[in-house]
């Protein structure tokens, strides 16, 4: 009834104001005059429930503290993962709060034009990170935005190939499986073309097999094809979600085929220490969320325009994984 | 026979309490001039309204179903509003919040319809990016456009009818059937696509621009779609002999049976109107975005429940009408952004939808019992 | 209508047709394995009022439901003024003549009295409902019955009493009604006064020369207003008897006949305390 609304709208705006706050006092890290810029909005697609990406939100998160200032990370929640429009929608919302200045992933071509272009309109700096319009990241009058942070996906999917191809003796002919874990993600399309384009003068044409964002649903669908497929020179993933699938799937089917993945978490750290994985190509996503708050940043207070920067691709073994392992649960994989 | 042969006078209730002076003489209940308006007296009766004077119609107003519930979204502007330093009623941000609503309200306005019928559709999110996915692929493809759109239609009324022909003829809870069916076509999609995202770039066809481009700055067509769709179905719900069917078969099916009333075409009726509306939603979006893939709709079969459920449609069928379906959109879409702009976290986002569904359907009980429903 | 041999007065007016108007024959349906009409013949002349009368489960709402159009007979047939027909809803049955009052009324209540009560036979202007005319009828039937200071036609009928949903759903069937009205215990919600009422609307039907049919447990109230009592026994018509007066035992003796029957006792043989305790298992 009508009390019980009251009610509810009053839990809200005391939610409201204790969670502004709790924000704001949280950011104050060194200097409290930055929090006068105002909010920045860190924007991204990713599923609260993918691995990949807490490493993205807390080197945000670690950027705006430093620098002591309001960031705020939104992403769309875990009932919408895969919906382009509620991302777009947090993009909207964004631009509509007048903020400092936005960092966002643009997952196609076409359904971000009309907010950046507001954006661009309104003078609202904005970058973008992880997963650009086209597969070069340049901005275009379309897709207008200052810089892109992120890993070239195409090159890397190439780099993929070439260090598969090395590490695990390729030949010409060799049965390469990929496992493509989010058809719809225009990164991991460009990734692939990569590897295939990457492939093809090797004489090589790898397999893709399209599994899903559910890990249990996509690991029996790779069981699936390893049984019926005995002779595979090595196995690709294009992320930590395919990487995973692989790994279970490969543990309860007894095989042992070689994996090269893409992207780096703990878990699959942990299979490159144990052997699982023999090597992954890092886009270092940490460095994306960083990057992106600090370059906003100095936009705000120096007028510095920023500038794209190629994060990755980072090729990562057992030798050189040791190292890593400190900065790695340091930035929250 | 006159009333004085010691009638059920017990119980003849003139209405609840002090409005006594509404009923006056002779021949009672609404104006014929309703509009969209759910089944509940229509204060917009003038010549009554001069008759009783403006504050009997204020009663009558806040006597509809959808009263509270649009006083609960006038309650969550407000807060917002303050919340937000003024940036949440800014236009920029309602325009961003009419294009997302109206792609969620034209779903719901289907699943509405529908569920007033007594029927469930869990299977609109597949429909939406199915049928918008080979929109597109046309298009892409250099069909013309209108062609495209009318195919868009044909597979969102197809999936319909296949839904309700299944559900009546096979005598399966709608429930499972869509449920089913959603699987089916989610498939289908990754099947006839590979699950690749399909956009088609600029310069984009008229007609996709008519479907979801921008009026003036951030106000996009889109909303004119979806409250023009909203208001047929709103006139068609209760002013057509089909509308009082399908309230009939969705508030007591026997009694609708019984009073020969074609229940099983009702029925499949309503299942098609949901599907093509699904499907048109799909149009919209792809008008709006121009991209579509398999994952864009997975959202809408439960956020167009909620969305339904909030705006006064029961679980059970037979109550419900169009302005709480567009009302209902309205405060889901304006969580979203609100909670955003007022700095809560996003986190809060669906614990805060939770809450809000489960006082409205209470409040919706409640005060179901004090007001009057039906014409 | 209250003295015994009163019912002899029904009879001229009950000759003025002779043929009957409605005809079942053979009509038996079957729910799985569970029979509930076997085989029954009975037709229902315009100008008679008949009382269907049975113990629970004899198959008394079945057959109402099949001559409204809401079952489909399993086998046998039906016949109106001798022609052949098949009613495929109840739309059919309605639009042959037949108006019926439901033991469960047949109201949503969801809806409002002026929605109920043109259910299935709303009134059209152009493309759209003709609510004003719908209303105003609406009223004068409710004055009719003696409603008529429900003045709020808006509200749900879950709202009204008992007794107000079972003078609606009957005051609903006599405002349509055309060749024939079947009542299925019209009177479970009911005054006295208001019984009295609805005996009313009966007799009024009669002389507007309907077929009229009526289910009733309260074998009081059958004997006051039937012309002729058909009795039904586990699905099967045991009984067919113009109403001379018989009293509520030798009713109840022809209700329980079947159950004789069955138990192969000869009615004679039992004395009126023994038949009442059978009555009531």
């Amino acid at each position: 009834m009508l009390p019980l609304a009251v009610l509810a709208a009053a839990a809200l705006a005391v939610a409201g104001c204790s969670s502004s706050s709790s924000s704001s006092s949280a950011s104050s890290g060194t200097t409290s005059a930055n929090s006068s810029l105002g909010t920045f909005y860190f924007i991204s697609h990713g599923c609260p429930t993918d691995p990949f990406w807490p490493p993205v939100w807390n080197g945000a998160a670690d950027a705006g503290k430093q620098l002591g200032i309001k960031v705020d990370i939104l992403h769309i929640t875990s009932s919408e993962c895969g919906s382009t429009s509620a991302e777009v929608s947090l993009l909207d919302t964004a631009i509509a709060a007048h903020p400092a200045g936005i960092a966002t992933t643009v997952t196609d071509a076409t359904s971000f034009s009309s907010a950046l272009q507001t954006a661009a309109k309104d003078n609202i700096p904005v970058v973008v990170f992880n997963s650009a319009p086209t597969a070069s990241g340049v901005p275009s009058t379309a897709n207008p935005y200052l810089a892109y942070l992120g890993q070239q996906n195409y090159s890397a999917g190439q780099g993929l190939a070439t260090e598969a191809a090395s590490e695990f003796s390729l030949s010409k002919g060799a049965s390469v499986v990929v496992i493509d874990h989010e058809p719809t993600n225009i990164s991991l399309t460009q990734r692939l073309q990569g590897v295939k384009a990457a492939f093809a003068p090797m004489g090589i044409t790898p397999t893709v097999v399209n599994t899903s964002d559910d890990i249990s649903q996509g690991s029996s669908i790779v069981s699936s094809y390893l049984a019926t497929h005995k002779s595979v020179a090595a196995i690709l993933t294009l992320g930590t979600t395919g990487t995973d699938e692989v790994a279970e799937a490969q543990s309860s089917a007894g095989t042992h085929f070689k994996i090269g993945a893409m992207d780096l978490d703990t878990t699959t750290l942990s299979y490159i220490e144990n052997g699982t994985v023999t090597f992954t190509v890092d886009q270092q996503p940490y460095l994306q969320g960083y990057l992106s708050i600090v370059e906003l940043f100095l936009d705000a207070t120096e007028g510095a325009s920023p500038v794209s920067i190629s994060t990755g691709p980072v090729f990562l073994t057992s030798s050189n994984v040791k190292a890593l392992a400190k900065y790695v649960t340091h930035t929250g994989y | 026979m006159t009333a004085d042969q010691g009638e059920p006078v017990k119980g003849a209730t003139i209405a609840a309490g002090s409005t006594a002076g509404s009923a006056a003489a002779g021949p009672v209940g609404g104006g014929a001039a309703g509009g969209p308006a759910g089944p509940g007296p229509s204060g917009r009766d003038v010549a009554r309204t001069s008759r009783l004077g403006g504050s009997q119609l204020l009663y009558r107003l806040l006597r509809q179903r959808e009263a509270g519930i649009v006083l609960v979204g006038v309650i969550l502007f407000i807060v917002f509003s303050i919340l937000s330093h003024g940036n949440f009623d800014s236009l920029e941000n309602w325009g961003g919040i009419g294009s997302d609503a109206a792609e969620l309200g034209l779903v719901t306005v289907g699943v509405s319809l529908l569920m007033i019928c007594g029927e469930f559709d869990l299977s609109v999110g597949a429909n939406f990016s199915f049928a918008a996915l080979v929109m597109a692929i046309m298009i892409q493809d250099h069909y013309p456009p209108l062609e495209a759109l009318l195919v868009d239609l044909a597979i969102g009324a197809g999936i319909g009818l296949l839904n309700g022909l299944v559900t009546v003829f096979l005598d399966i809870p709608s429930f499972i059937t869509t449920l089913g069916t959603f699987f089916l076509w989610t498939a289908v999609t990754l099947i006839v696509t590979g699950g690749v995202t399909v956009t088609i770039l600029p310069p984009s066809p008229t007609l996709l621009k008519v479907l979801g481009g921008s009026l003036s700055g951030q106000i996009r067509t889109e909303v004119l779609w979806w409250l023009g769709v909203a208001a047929v179905a709103g006139i068609m719900l209760h002013r057509t002999v089909t509308g009082n069917w399908i309230y009939a078969v969705g508030g007591k099916r026997s009694a609708a049976i019984e009073a020969g009333v074609p229940v099983t075409r009702t029925r499949i009726v309503a299942f098609t109107i949901c599907g093509i509306l699904a499907a048109f939603a799909g149009a919209v979006q792809l008008g709006h975005l121009g991209s579509m893939s398999a994952s864009f709709g997975t959202t809408y079969q439960l956020e167009a429940i909620a969305a339904a459920v909030v705006g006064g449609c029961a679980l059970m069928g037979g109550r419900g009408s169009m302005l709480g379906a567009v009302v209902g959109t309205i405060i889901l879409e304006m969580l979203d952004s609100g909670l955003i702009l007022s700095g809560v976290s996003p986190y809060w986002y669906e614990a805060v939808v939770g809450i809000i569904l489960i006082l409205a359907v209470a409040m919706h009980t409640r005060l179901g019992r004090l007001t009057r429903g039906g014409d | 209508m209250t003295a015994p041999s009163g019912a002899a007065g029904n009879r001229p007016a009950a000759a003025a047709t002779e043929a009957p108007w409605f005809e079942a024959r053979g009509v038996g349906k079957q729910f799985g394995g569970v029979v509930a009409l076997d085989g029954i013949d009975v037709s229902f002349r315009r100008g008679e009022i008949v009382g269907l009368i049975g113990d629970n489960g004899s198959g008394k709402s079945t057959f109402v439901k099949i001559a409204s159009g809401v079952y489909q007979p399993g086998r046998g047939s039906i016949a109106l003024d001798g022609k052949g027909v098949r009613f495929r809803t109840a739309a059919d049955a309605r639009q042959a003549g037949i108006e019926t009052v439901h033991q469960d009324l047949g109201l949503v209540d969801t809806m409002s009295i002026v929605r109920n009560f043109f259910l299935g036979a709303e009134v059209r202007k152009g493309l759209f409902l003709d609510m004003r005319h719908m209303r105003r009828e609406t009223v004068k039937m409710l004055e009719e019955i003696g409603l008529g200071n429900l003045r709020d036609l808006g509200q749900d009928v879950s709202r009204l009493s008992g007794g107000e949903r079972q003078a609606i759903s009957i005051g609903r069937a006599v405002a349509f009604e055309k060749k024939m009205l079947i009542l299925d215990e019209p009177t479970s919600a009911l005054s006295i006064a208001e019984t009295e009422k609805v005996f009313e609307f009966i007799r009024r039907a009669k002389e507007r020369q309907l077929a009229v049919v009526c289910v009733m447990h309260n074998l009081a109230q059958v004997r006051d207003v039937a012309d002729r009592f058909v009795v039904f026994w586990h699905g099967k018509k045991v009984a067919d008897l113009v109403n001379e007066g018989q009293s509520e035992r030798e009713l109840a003796e022809y209700i329980l006949q079947g159950k004789l029957i069955e138990m192969g006792i000869e009615r004679s043989e039992l004395d009126s305390d023994a038949i009442r305790t059978l009555a009531q298992e």
